[in-house]
């Protein structure tokens, strides 16, 4: 067997670095080329930020910098100094859940969920900027997330719900979201041949 | 598990401090902005830099103002601030497109205009992962000793410019300004490229991309039509940069430029010739769009077909002038 | 326990069980795990596809890593499915691109990549072949026949042929496949993101020469599977299983959407050829179909597929002479494997573009052509299946016409870019034939002081299987949905409820569990849980699979009952070209499909609009360009998938025409959405004039694709 020289120095120099995460300080140390998606995963243990292809190209790893979305993948943990953070973990109030996890969970736009959390924090940007988005503005806001689940249907009517909600209107989701136009007021739906 | 290599990185306040340190660590140093390009190749294996000089807490370089009635933009401005800028939006519409039809929203908050201009050329054989391209042996772009799978006999790396800015960006005559530290140079951002896909660029290496100049806006009008086949994501494979000067109802000028068909962008001079001094009309578009299709000789190296690509250049160029008319 | 009207769950949105945790971050995915003392895994795979491994150097300092090749599996070094052709690691001989030679194991997964970097394997290269037309070798072949051929074809006017092509198609789950394997109590242990835990606790008993009881498999919340999930996590399980046991550490091994892409299964590309005698006034007199699937380097799950293909070749039409010979080949590529729809959207898209040409060809209406040619009540399929009260083919047909406008929009679009296209089509619900007899599927209740707990090993992997499953459970026990919970889907706890596949989750597994809760509540008599438990100490239920009396096949002549039940569809697509691109854009699409009970209808709604959603990109987008046997674009910049940008607007109508062995009627619905675009959308791309009878339908196909009027 031939040998060779070990390939690499021990430990990589670490950085401390202070940033705001989800509304709390903290200061963690980690190599310098490291990305944000990497420090929260692996050094803050929020492992609700996912990864979908680490290379900028699916939006699965979105999170909020400074209240934009940016995709952790490409994002240096080091380039986060002196900013704040937004992760999934951090969107819901001390009590209940925020109006777009809540509109997620009622209409069916999560389905397996992987990129749920990408797409709630971008659609939380767009609500921030713009409390009454149309069908096209989400559509551009989403542009950069995908979902192989929902046909992005229930997304859409999801951040719609949730605009509504945070607008302060008592808005209910639209009986042909859930149960098509064919609903009737018992919730049964046509039945053929009987 | 995509990871980045390792390298030490440098964030530097002020462009001096920048230059010097890009220059000291010579072939190792990379420039990095939003590292919405950079990274991807790095964790790619594509590019390695030991050392990596971060600009983004540079705050000269965020700015945007006016000067002798141009519109002066930092280079390292956010896409998504370049496109959501009132008086970009207002006076330079076509650039605004541009940098809306540019990948994603959220890349959009991360990547900045010079890095656009400043991207790093594609190929199907270059833009793929460490293990991929070791089963081919690599390519002329990572080891000079390889050939070019696009065409093996090519003496030159035949990757394309791939920047959504750039064919627009030449079309209105926008300038750069380069700092090497002490001095700075203004050069048209036609002049930045070089028909070469590995390098592609004439600027030295340490030289940083400070501004982007862009002229009056009077007097002429831009536009910007791009090939791909999804609403976002998709990197140009053909694109068209247009902007045409008038007097009168006539045409005194035009330039039309091509992207995402060779390694630099490419001027259509004959196109812009069978513009001058007519009214832009059906007739001046039609015979403009012809003589576009002879210099447009995309290469079998992006998505979609390089005859259909050709294919198209004739009516990108039509459409691209009429959104002028 | 008393069941109200108003407590019912079945037909209401109830919550989803996992609802909550999916909005929070709170819900954990395999690589959100960790193990102390773990250890990461890599791959290290073949960079030819064909030939002999000579030679491999390391090219590193081994001190710390866990390096295994095929000389280290315990047991038989195979992926146990049908066949057990497909090894786990390669041995010597080499038969595609990616296949997995050699596995490397270090705590720090830089070092990891560094490692892997550094390996470097000799081959004698062999010609390596492509083309499954010229294969030599047939994994499986089928031959279904109905009727007399040879009169059919007498009895016809005109006889159209024709040839169509569908390519690979990646099921792009966003969530890119893993597993941990950790050693303990003298056997191992894999958490994953799978399909079917039972697959994998085989494989890895099989490849590590295991009892039964030393193998334990647990599924993790998982993002996504499409099929993609079905087989092939067998094959990663086995890689970490191999480095845990080599290591006696636990390993992690979690793929980068590069090597997802470029490694694991996808759809089967196929030629399907159909010669179709019709008279002057639409009757299909004659169908013959030949069906060819490129199966890959080996066999997976293909024999399955074709058998699905080939059954559904004919569409849901009715006709007295059929002959369907179906073929899935050999070649050196990346095996191809399961994939939501299963063979079926291969085999419908080339009926349903078909029946357009029939229609073209005859200068009928295509929706009278296809009413008076579809399966009615008492019908028999081209396996001799007579089809029951449930046959809605006619229904969802008329519905999606009259909803869609379909006739005026088609008129009204005449000569313009606008174009308009349908397709029927149906989809059987669970395993072909007698498979479900011999899967034999078991289902558990076990009774809690507060409810129930669902026992089964069915998975949720976004479809919504544990609330389906606990509205069933809850209205059949009466008792509120909130008392039932779910186990986990973990091998250590649930019986082997069969895969999580064939759209079987609902209707044969839900079934299964209707009868463990009716037996339940007739144990209790009325008592209260606490009551029961108090005095017998436990109950717990457990059924195995019965099918409906009367289900007959036969495997050798492909006779018989393919499936308990169909479900039917009908799609109405819009599409827009661009005039100048020929880029096709499709902005309205009405589903509508009769899916025998909706159990919660916005996550069926769901299925069909995901499913429509893949299905558009399967129809104009989704390529997968091979290049010397490897993918060449295997990033998702050059894969691509619909965004929100290029998925049209849906409107989903479900209807309900009950199966009567189904729970409270139900029947499948993951798999059918995906049947029906693709043939809409390219019959749009034909009402623009255009000869298109390939997918995808990329604007060069369409340059290419001769125009109507001159193909004729």
């Amino acid at each position: 067997m031939e040998t060779f020289p070990d390939i690499l120095p021990a430990e990589p120099t670490r950085v401390h670095v202070g940033f705001q995460v989800n509304g709390e300080s903290v200061e963690v140390a980690f190599a310098p080329h490291k990305t944000l998606l990497e420090v929260l995963r692996e050094d803050l243990a929020l492992t609700g930020t996912k990864h979908g292809c680490e290379l900028g190209e699916c939006g699965t790893c979105a999170v909020l910098v400074d209240g934009r979305p940016v995709l952790s993948c490409l994002y240096l943990g080091l380039e986060c100094a002196g900013r704040r953070v937004e992760t999934v973990e951090g969107m819901a109030p001390a009590a209940g859940l925020h109006p777009l996890q809540k509109a997620f969970a009622d209409l069916g736009a999560a389905q397996c969920g992987y990129c749920t959390p990408g797409i709630l924090l971008t659609a939380k940007a767009l609500l921030d900027a713009n409390a009454s988005p149309t069908l096209d503005e989400i559509k551009e806001a989403l542009a950069g997330n995908l979902c192989r689940c929902t046909g992005y249907i229930k997304i859409f009517e999801a951040v719609e719900l949730a605009a509504a909600w945070t607008r302060g209107e008592d808005a209910e989701p639209r009986k042909e979201t859930l149960y098509g136009t064919d609903y009737d007021e018992s919730g049964l739906l046509p039945v053929v041949n009987r | 598990m995509m990871r980045l290599p390792k390298f030490r990185y440098y964030s530097p306040r002020t462009i001096a401090d920048a230059v010097a340190i890009r220059s000291d660590a010579g072939p190792e140093g990379a420039y990095v902005a939003g590292g919405t390009d950079l990274y991807p190749n790095m964790k790619r294996r594509q590019q390695t830099p030991k050392v990596v000089v971060g600009l983004s807490r540079i705050s000269e370089l965020s700015r945007i103002g006016e000067q002798n009635g141009r519109l002066v933009l930092g280079a390292g401005l956010l896409l998504s601030n370049v496109e959501n800028d009132p008086r970009v939006r207002a006076e330079y519409p076509g650039l605004a497109h541009a940098v809306s039809e540019i990948s994603t929203p959220p890349l959009r908050n991360m990547g900045t205009i010079g890095g656009n201009l400043l991207l790093d050329t594609r190929c199907n054989y270059y833009d793929q992962n460490y293990e991929w391209r070791k089963a081919i042996d690599f390519c002329m772009k990572t080891d000079r000793q390889q050939i070019c799978w696009v065409a093996p006999g090519s003496p030159k790396c035949l990757a394309v410019q791939s920047a959504d800015t750039v064919p627009v960006l030449i079309a209105m005559g926008a300038r750069a300004v380069l700092s090497s530290g002490r001095e700075e140079r203004e050069v048209a951002v036609e002049d930045l490229y070089r028909n070469d896909g590995i390098d592609y660029l004439r600027k030295r290496p340490e030289e940083l991309l400070t501004e982007v100049v862009l002229p009056a806006a009077n007097g002429w009008r831009a536009s910007y039509r791009k090939l791909r086949r999804r609403g976002a994501f998709d990197f140009p494979v053909l694109s068209v940069g247009a902007a045409v000067w008038r007097e009168d109802g006539k045409v005194t000028s035009a330039r039309l430029v091509l992207g995402g068909v060779a390694s630099a962008p490419v001027r259509l001079s004959a196109a812009e010739a069978v513009l001058a001094g007519r009214p832009l009309d059906k007739e001046s578009i039609e015979a403009a769009a012809a003589a576009a299709a002879g210099p447009s000789r995309p290469m079998d190296n992006t998505d979609f077909s390089f005859l259909w690509r050709k294919e198209m250049t004739a009516k990108f160029v039509r459409s691209a002038l009429a959104d002028l008319v | 326990m008393g069941a109200t009207e108003k407590s019912r769950a079945v037909g209401r949105n109830v919550p989803r069980k996992e609802g909550l945790d999916k909005v929070t971050g709170a819900a954990k995915y395999v690589d959100d795990l960790t193990f102390p003392g773990m250890l990461h895994g890599r791959t290290i795979r073949s960079t030819i596809a064909a030939g002999e491994i000579e030679n491999i150097h390391l090219g590193f300092a081994r001190k710390g890593f866990t390096i295994a090749d095929c000389r280290d599996v315990p047991g038989r070094n195979v992926v146990a499915l049908i066949e057990l052709d497909q090894p786990c690691l390669a041995e010597r001989r080499v038969r595609h691109f990616a296949e997995p030679i050699l596995l490397l194991a270090h705590e720090d997964r830089e070092r990891l990549l560094e490692a892997e970097s550094l390996v470097a394997i000799d081959y004698r290269e062999e010609t390596p072949i492509y083309d499954p037309e010229k294969s030599d070798h047939c994994f499986k072949e089928i031959r279904i026949e109905k009727g007399d051929l040879a009169r059919g074809f007498a009895e016809a006017d005109v006889v159209v042929e024709g040839e169509y092509r569908v390519g690979l198609q990646e099921q792009l789950y966003i969530e890119p496949n893993g597993v941990i394997a950790v050693p303990e109590n003298g056997g191992i242990t894999v958490y994953g993101s799978l399909q079917c835990p039972y697959y994998v606790h085989r494989a890895l008993r099989v490849l590590l020469g295991l009892s039964d009881d030393k193998v334990r498999v647990v599924q993790t919340e998982t993002g996504g599977g499409f099929g993609g999930k079905e087989e092939y996590p067998s094959m990663i399980a086995g890689h970490a299983a191999i480095l845990a046991w080599k290591s006696r550490r636990p390993v992690k091994l979690v793929y980068d959407r590069v090597e997802d892409m470029v490694a694991t299964t996808k759809r089967h590309p196929g030629v399907i050829r159909h010669s179709t005698g019709v008279t002057r006034d639409g009757t299909l007199t004659a169908i013959k179909i030949d069906v060819l699937l490129d199966g890959g380097a080996y066999m997976t799950l293909s024999p399955v597929v074709l058998s699905r293909g080939v059954i559904h070749a004919t569409g849901p039409y009715r006709c007295d002479h059929v002959r369907i010979q179906g073929r899935v080949v050999a070649t050196n590529t990346p095996p191809n494997g399961a994939f939501r729809g299963f063979g079926a959207p291969q085999t419908q898209f080339a009926a349903e573009v078909h029946m357009e040409r029939i229609a073209e060809t005859l200068g009928i209406d295509s929706v009278r052509l296809r009413e008076k040619n579809a399966f009615r009540p008492g019908d028999t399929t081209s396996t001799g299946q007579k089809l029951g009260r449930d046959t809605s083919a006619l229904r969802v047909l008329r519905e999606a016409v009259s909803r869609s406008d379909f006739r005026a929009k088609r008129r009204a679009y005449r000569g313009t870019n606008r174009g308009i296209g349908l397709a029927l089509f149906f989809h059987g619900s669970g395993f072909t034939g007698g498979g479900e007899v011999k899967l034999a599927s078991k289902a558990s209740l076990e009774l809690t002081e507060t409810g129930a707990r669902i026992l089964v090993a069915s998975t949720e992997i976004g479809q919504g299987t544990r609330t389906m499953h606990a509205q069933i459970v809850a209205d059949t026990l009466g008792i509120p949905y909130d008392a039932v919970e779910v186990a986990a889907a973990d091998t250590a706890r649930v019986p082997d409820s069969g895969p999580t596949v064939a759209s079987r989750t609902c209707m044969v597994v839900g079934k299964i569990l209707e009868r463990c809760a009716q037996e339940m509540r007739r144990e209790l008599g009325g008592r209260s849980a606490q009551d029961y438990l108090a005095e017998r100490g436990s109950l717990v239920v457990t059924k195995e699979y019965s099918g409906p009396d009367g289900l007959y096949w036969d495997d050798e002549t492909y006779r018989g009952d393919a499936y308990g039940a169909f479900g039917w569809g009908c799609d109405v697509i819009e599409v827009e070209r661009d005039p100048e691109t020929w880029q096709i854009r499709p902005t309205r699409v009405t589903a509508v499909c009769e899916i025998g009970k909706a159990i919660h209808p916005v996550l069926a709604r769901g299925q069909i609009e995901g499913g429509t959603a893949q299905a558009v990109g399967y129809a104009l987008l989704e390529e997968v360009a091979m290049r010397d046997g490897r993918m060449a674009n295997a990033q998702l910049t050059n894969y691509l998938v619909p965004t929100t940008l290029d998925t049209p607007e849906i409107d989903v109508t479900i209807l309900e025409n009950p199966y009567e062995h189904g729970p409270f009627g139900a029947k499948g619905v993951g798999e059918m959405p995906i049947d029906g675009p693709a043939p809409a959308i390219v019959n749009a791309i034909r009402s623009l004039g255009v000869d298109v009878r390939s997918i995808p339908a990329t604007p060069e196909r369409i340059l290419e694709a001769p125009s109507l009027s001159a193909s004729r």
